[in-house]
C-alpha cells in the first residue's frame, strides 16, 4: 500500500513540473516585454536595465526556468501586476475563499448524488427515476453561471431569502484567522455571523454542484443496475437478505468505484470553473483573481494559479485512487 | 446498418435530441438569411427601440442598443456550432492517431512520451489550461478555438490507448501483421474500427461541452468579440441588467440551454445505439 | 418419505427480449421427496438452472415472466406467496448452490462476512456466535485454516475453495432441500470429484433432499436416486438413476449417453448432431425434431406427452407411445 502511495506521488510531482515547464513556455511566449509592463512604458533605462538583471531575462531560457522554479518551490511567485503585492500573499487571502465554496460543493454533490443515486437504483423505472433523468439533462445542459443567475434571481431578489453577493453581511466584523469565513465566526466566537456567513456560501456552493450532481447520481444508479445483473446478487437474495440491505451494503460498494473517479474529476474542475460564479458573486476567490490574471497579463500571477491549480489536481487524484484502491480489494492485490 | 438506426429510434429522447441538433444545425447555417433583423448582428443602434420587452415584433425583446435579441440568440447558434466542429476537427484526429500509436507501441519510448505529455495535459482542468492560452493571446474566436483545441485532444487519446492496447493483441491484428501489413493499414483499418464508437460516442456528447466551455469563455470575454453576439457574451452583459430586463440573459440562457441539451440527448441515444444490450 | 418436498406442475418460464418472448421452459413437471436425491441433466441453456431458480424466486422480473405453472413446497404454492413467508423459505428452508462459485460471491467482500450475514438474518443473532457458526460450517467443508480463509476475499481463493464456501454457505444453518447448480462444472476433474463426495457426505448426513443439476450423465449415476432429462424447456424422461441407464429410451437421453466417456472402450462419442433450437420462434412440435434420427411426420406438429414406461419411468416421445397403451399422464 505504501509503495503504491509513494509511486503516484512521485507520479504527481513529475506531473506538476511539467505543468510548470509550460506554463513557463507558455509565458515567454506573450508578445511584450515584460519589464516594461511591470515599470511603464515612461520609466528611465538605468531602471529597465537593473529590472532585467533582476528577473535574469538575458540569461538562456533554461536558466530562468530554474531561477523561477527555484523561487516558486520557496513560495516565492513575484509580484503581481495587478495588486502590486507578493502572489503568495494574494493567494493566502484569495484561496481559502475558493476552496470553501468548492469544499461545500463537494459536500453536496457526494452526500447528494449517493442519496439520489440509490434511490434511483431502488425505485428504477418509476416516476421517480424518469424525474431524477429529467433532472440530470437539465442540470447539465445549464451552466452554473446561468444557474447562478437564476438562483440570484429567485431567492436573492424575488424571495429575498438568501443574500446576493459577498461572502458575509456588512455589519460583521470577523478576525480573519484561517481564511474559512465561516471558521473564522465560529472562532471568534459568534453563531449569528457563522450562520450568516454559511447563507452566503448556499448559492455559489450549490449552482457549481448541482451539474456534477445529478450525473453523479445516474452514474452511480447505472452502476448498481449493473451489478444487479451479477450472479452473487441473485445468491443473496436467494438465502433470504432483504433487498434494501443487499442494494445499501453489498450492491453499493462495487458500484461507488467509477462514481468517486468521476467525483474526484468533478471537484477538480469544479475549482476551475469557479471564477464564472465568483464573477456572478462578486466572491473574492483564487479562480477570479485567476482569471483577472490572465486577462490582465499579469503573468506572475497566472504561473501561481496554474501550479497551485495543477497541485490539487494531483491531490485529488490520489486522494480518489487511494479511495477506490481501499474500496476495491481487487486493485490492492494486483501486485501479487 | 439499419440494427442501429432502429436501435436509435426506439428511444423517444434521442429522437428529441436528434431533432433539436438538426434545428441548431439550421440555425447556425441559415441564420444570415432566416433572422428576422440581420442588421442587429453588426454595428446597429436604435435607441427609439431599446429595452423593449419581448412582443410580437420582436419576439425576444430588444438590448439596450435596440438591437433585437431574438436575432443575436439565433446567430449565436452560429458561432457556437461553428467553434465546435473546428475544435472536434483537429483535436479528435489528433487525439486518437495519438492514442493509436501509443497503444500499438506500448512499452517504448513512444508510448512513454505520448502518454506522460497527455497526462500533463489531462492534470489540469480543461478551463484553466484554455483560459491561460485564451487570456495570452489576443481575445478572439480564432484564439479562444485554438485554446480549446489545445486542451481537448488528450480526453481523445487515453480511452484509445486503452483500446488499441487491448485491441493489439487480438488475432486478427496478429494475422494482419503476419501478413507484412502497413503499420498505417493495421493502426487505421485493423485497430481503429474498435474504437470507433467510443470516439463517436464522445464526440457526440463533446459538442455539447465544447459549446459550454465557448459560452464560459465568452462570459468572460474571451471569444467572439462584440458586435458579433454570442451565448456566454450575451448572458454576461445582460446581467447587469437583471432582474428588471430579464429577457436580455434568460433568452440565451435557454438558446445555450437547448443546444447542449439536444447533443447531450444525441450522444446518449449513440451510446445506447451501440451499447450491446442485455 | 413418500411425501413431496417439492413438486413443480406444468411450470412456463418466459424470458423478454425485443424480438420476442424466450419460451425457455415450457411447461415442466417435476418433484423431490422428503430425503430424496433428484438430477436435473439436460444441455446448456435448457432451461434447468431457470426452472430451479423460479422455486425460490431470484429470476430477474423486469427479464423473466411466468404465465402458468405452479411450484408447490410443502404443498402451498411458492409463487403466489407474500414476501415475509418467501423470505422464510429462503432462509431457512432452501439453499441453491449456484452455477460458478467465483462469481456467486461478492468481490468486494471478505467471505466470512457473506457467511456471517447470511447467519444474522436467520434471527436475532449476535456478531460472536456468528463468527463461531460460520468457522463451524468452514470446518465442515473440509477446508483447512478456516480462519485465514474467513478474513480472505474471494479472489484470493481457488475455484475449489470457492466452491466449498458456497456449499458452506448452504448448509450453515440446516435446511430440508438443498439445489445444487452444476457444482464442480467450473473445476477440474478431480476437484470436481472431491465436491461430488463432499456433497454426498453432507447431504446424507443431514439427511437434506437434494437437486442435482448437471449437463453430465456420467456424474448423475454417482449421486442421485432419480433422474429428470431435460431438452429445450421440457422434461423429456424422468426415471430411477439404474432404470435408465439400463433403458434410455428417449433419442436425445440414448445420445447422451453415448456421450459419456467409458474406460472400458468405444473412444469420444461423435457427439450429437445439430443446434439448439430457437425459443423465440418454438416449433408446436417436438424440440428434438430436428436432431431426431428416428422423427417421423407426427414429431413435427405435435409435442409428445409424457407416458409411462415402467415401473417410476416416463418417456415423452411418440416412438413409445403405443408401448404405453393409451395412459396418457397429464
Amino acid at each position: 500500500m505504501l509503495k503504491y502511495l509513494l509511486k503516484r506521488i512521485l507520479g504527481g510531482i513529475f506531473v506538476i513540473l511539467g505543468i510548470s515547464v509550460f506554463i513557463f513556455l507558455l509565458i515567454r511566449v506573450v508578445p511584450g516585454d515584460p519589464v516594461r509592463m511591470a515599470l511603464g512604458p515612461n520609466a528611465p533605462d538605468y531602471a529597465v536595465k537593473a529590472m532585467r538583471e533582476q528577473m535574469h531575462l538575458d540569461a538562456p531560457l533554461a536558466m530562468q526556468y530554474v531561477y523561477w522554479i527555484s523561487g516558486v518551490a520557496r513560495g516565492d511567485f513575484g509580484q503581481s501586476l495587478t495588486t502590486k503585492r507578493p502572489v503568495a500573499q494574494d493567494v493566502v487571502e484569495f484561496l481559502p475563499a475558493t476552496l470553501e465554496v468548492a469544499l461545500l460543493a463537494g459536500v453536496i454533490f457526494v452526500v447528494g448524488s449517493i442519496v439520489i443515486g440509490l434511490a434511483a437504483a431502488r425505485y428504477r423505472d418509476t416516476w421517480f427515476d424518469g424525474f431524477i433523468r429529467a433532472c440530470s439533462y437539465v442540470g447539465i445542459s445549464i451552466p452554473s453561471f446561468v444557474l447562478a443567475i437564476l438562483l440570484l434571481l429567485w431567492f436573492g431578489y424575488y424571495w429575498k431569502i438568501l443574500p446576493v453577493s459577498g461572502r458575509i453581511s456588512g455589519n460583521f466584523q470577523v478576525p480573519a484567522v484561517t481564511g474559512f469565513m465561516v471558521l473564522d465566526c465560529l472562532l471568534g466566537g459568534s453563531l449569528k455571523a457563522a450562520g450568516d456567513a454559511f447563507l452566503h456560501l448556499i448559492i455559489p456552493a450549490v449552482s457549481l454542484a448541482v451539474g456534477c450532481l445529478f450525473q453523479e447520481a445516474r452514474l452511480l444508479r447505472s452502476s448498481i443496475i449493473d451489478n444487479m445483473h451479477n450472479e452473487f446478487y441473485s445468491v443473496e437474495l436467494g438465502y433470504g437478505l432483504p433487498k434494501a440491505f443487499i442494494v445499501r451494503k453489498y450492491l453499493f460498494k462495487p458500484s461507488f468505484i467509477p462514481v468517486i473517479s468521476v467525483m474526484g474529476l468533478d471537484f477538480a474542475s469544479l475549482m476551475g470553473n469557479a471564477f464564472l460564479v465568483e464573477t456572478v458573486f462578486g466572491w473574492p476567490g483564487i479562480s477570479r483573481y485567476g482569471m483577472n490574471a490572465m486577462l490582465n497579463k499579469d503573468l506572475n500571477a497566472v504561473s501561481a494559479v496554474i501550479i497551485l491549480y495543477g497541485f490539487v489536481f494531483v491531490i485529488v487524484n490520489i486522494v480518489v485512487d487511494i479511495i477506490a484502491a481501499y474500496l476495491d480489494p481487487r486493485s490492492r492485490m494486483s501486485s501479487r | 446498418m439499419k440494427a442501429y438506426w432502429f436501435k436509435f429510434t426506439r428511444n423517444k429522447l434521442s429522437l428529441l435530441g436528434l431533432a433539436i441538433v438538426l434545428a441548431s444545425l439550421f440555425f447556425a447555417v441559415f441564420a444570415p438569411v432566416v433572422v428576422p433583423f440581420p442588421a442587429h448582428i453588426r454595428e446597429f443602434v436604435d435607441y427609439s427601440q431599446a429595452s423593449r420587452a419581448p412582443s410580437a415584433a420582436h419576439w425576444f425583446g430588444t438590448d439596450i442598443f435596440g438591437r433585437d435579441v431574438f436575432s443575436r440568440v439565433i446567430y449565436s447558434f452560429r458561432g457556437a456550432l461553428k467553434m465546435s466542429a473546428i475544435v472536434l476537427a483537429i483535436a479528435v484526429p489528433v487525439g486518437v492517431f495519438l492514442g493509436l500509436l501509443a497503444g500499438y507501441y506500448s512499452g517504448t519510448w513512444v508510448d512513454t512520451v505520448i502518454m506522460r505529455v497527455t497526462d500533463i495535459f489531462v492534470s489540469l482542468p480543461s478551463m484553466v489550461m484554455a483560459l491561460a492560452i485564451a487570456a495570452v493571446l489576443e481575445p478572439t474566436l480564432t484564439n479562444a478555438m485554438i485554446a480549446l483545441t489545445v486542451t481537448w485532444w488528450p480526453w481523445y487519446t487515453r480511452p484509445v490507448y486503452n483500446l488499441a492496447n487491448a485491441v493489439k493483441k487480438e488475432y486478427f491484428v496478429k494475422s494482419a501483421e503476419l501478413i507484412g501489413a502497413s503499420k498505417a493499414h493495421i493502426l487505421l483499418r485493423e485497430i481503429l474500427p474498435s474504437c470507433l464508437s467510443t470516439i463517436m460516442t464522445k464526440m457526440a456528447l463533446d459538442v455539447g461541452w465544447v459549446i459550454l466551455n465557448g459560452a464560459m469563455l465568452s462570459f468572460v470575454g474571451l471569444g467572439e468579440q462584440p458586435p458579433i453576439p454570442a451565448f456566454g457574451q450575451m448572458i454576461s452583459d445582460g446581467a447587469k441588467y437583471m432582474p428588471n430586463q430579464w429577457w436580455l440573459t434568460t433568452f440565451p440562457a435557454l438558446g445555450i440551454a437547448f443546444v447542449i441539451l439536444g447533443f447531450n440527448l444525441l450522444g446518449d441515444g449513440i451510446r445506447d445505439m451501440f451499447d450491446r444490450g442485455r | 418419505m413418500d411425501e413431496k418436498l417439492l413438486e413443480i406442475k406444468g411450470l412456463k418460464v418466459w424470458y423478454k427480449t425485443y424480438r420476442g418472448d424466450a419460451r425457455v421452459v415450457n411447461g415442466v413437471d417435476f418433484f423431490v421427496r422428503k430425503g430424496e436425491k433428484v438430477g436435473l441433466v439436460g444441455e446448456s441453456g435448457c432451461g434447468k438452472t431457470t426452472t430451479m431458480k423460479s422455486v425460490i424466486r431470484t429470476l430477474d422480473e423486469k427479464a423473466a415472466e411466468i404465465p402458468e405453472g405452479e411450484v408447490l413446497f410443502r404443498g402451498k404454492d411458492v409463487l403466489k406467496m407474500k414476501k415475509p413467508e418467501l423470505q422464510k423459505i429462503r432462509r431457512h428452508d432452501i439453499a441453491m448452490i449456484s452455477q460458478s462459485p467465483m462469481s456467486a460471491l461478492n468481490p468486494v467482500f471478505t467471505v466470512g462476512e457473506q457467511i456471517m450475514d447470511i447467519i444474522r438474518f436467520q434471527g436475532d443473532i449476535p456478531k460472536s456466535k456468528a463468527y463461531e457458526t460460520a468457522l463451524q460450517a468452514v470446518k465442515s467443508v473440509m477446508i483447512a485454516d478456516p480462519e485465514r480463509i474467513l478474513r480472505s476475499f474471494p479472489n484470493q481463493l481457488s475455484g475449489g475453495m470457492c466452491q466449498r464456501i458456497c456449499i458452506a454457505m448452504a448448509l450453515v444453518t440446516p435446511r430440508e432441500l438443498l439445489i445444487a447448480d452444476e457444482p464442480g462444472t467450473a473445476l477440474d476433474v478431480t476437484v470436481q470429484d472431491q465436491i461430488h463426495s463432499l456433497l454426498r457426505k453432507l447431504v446424507s448426513d443431514r439427511k437434506m433432499s437434494l437437486i442435482m443439476i448437471t449437463h453430465s450423465l456420467g456424474v448423475t449415476r454417482e449421486l442421485v436416486d432419480r433422474i429428470y432429462v431435460m431438452y429445450a424447456g421440457n422434461v423429456v424422461e424422468e426415471s430411477p438413476t439404474a432404470e435408465l441407464f439400463r433403458r434410455p429410451l428417449h433419442p436425445y437421453t440414448q445420445g447422451l449417453m453415448k456421450c459419456v466417456p467409458r474406460l472400458s472402450g468405444g473412444g469420444v462419442s461423435a457427439g450429437i448432431y445439430g443446434y439448439i433450437p430457437d425459443y423465440i420462434n418454438a416449433s408446436p412440435g417436438c424440440r428434438f425434431c430436428p436432431r431426431c434420427s428416428r422423427a417421423t411426420e407426427a414429431c413435427r406438429t405435435r409435442r409428445p406427452p409424457l407416458v409411462s414406461v415402467g415401473e417410476n419411468h416416463r418417456v415423452a416421445c411418440f416412438l413409445y407411445e403405443r408401448d404405453a397403451g393409451k395412459e396418457e399422464l397429464k
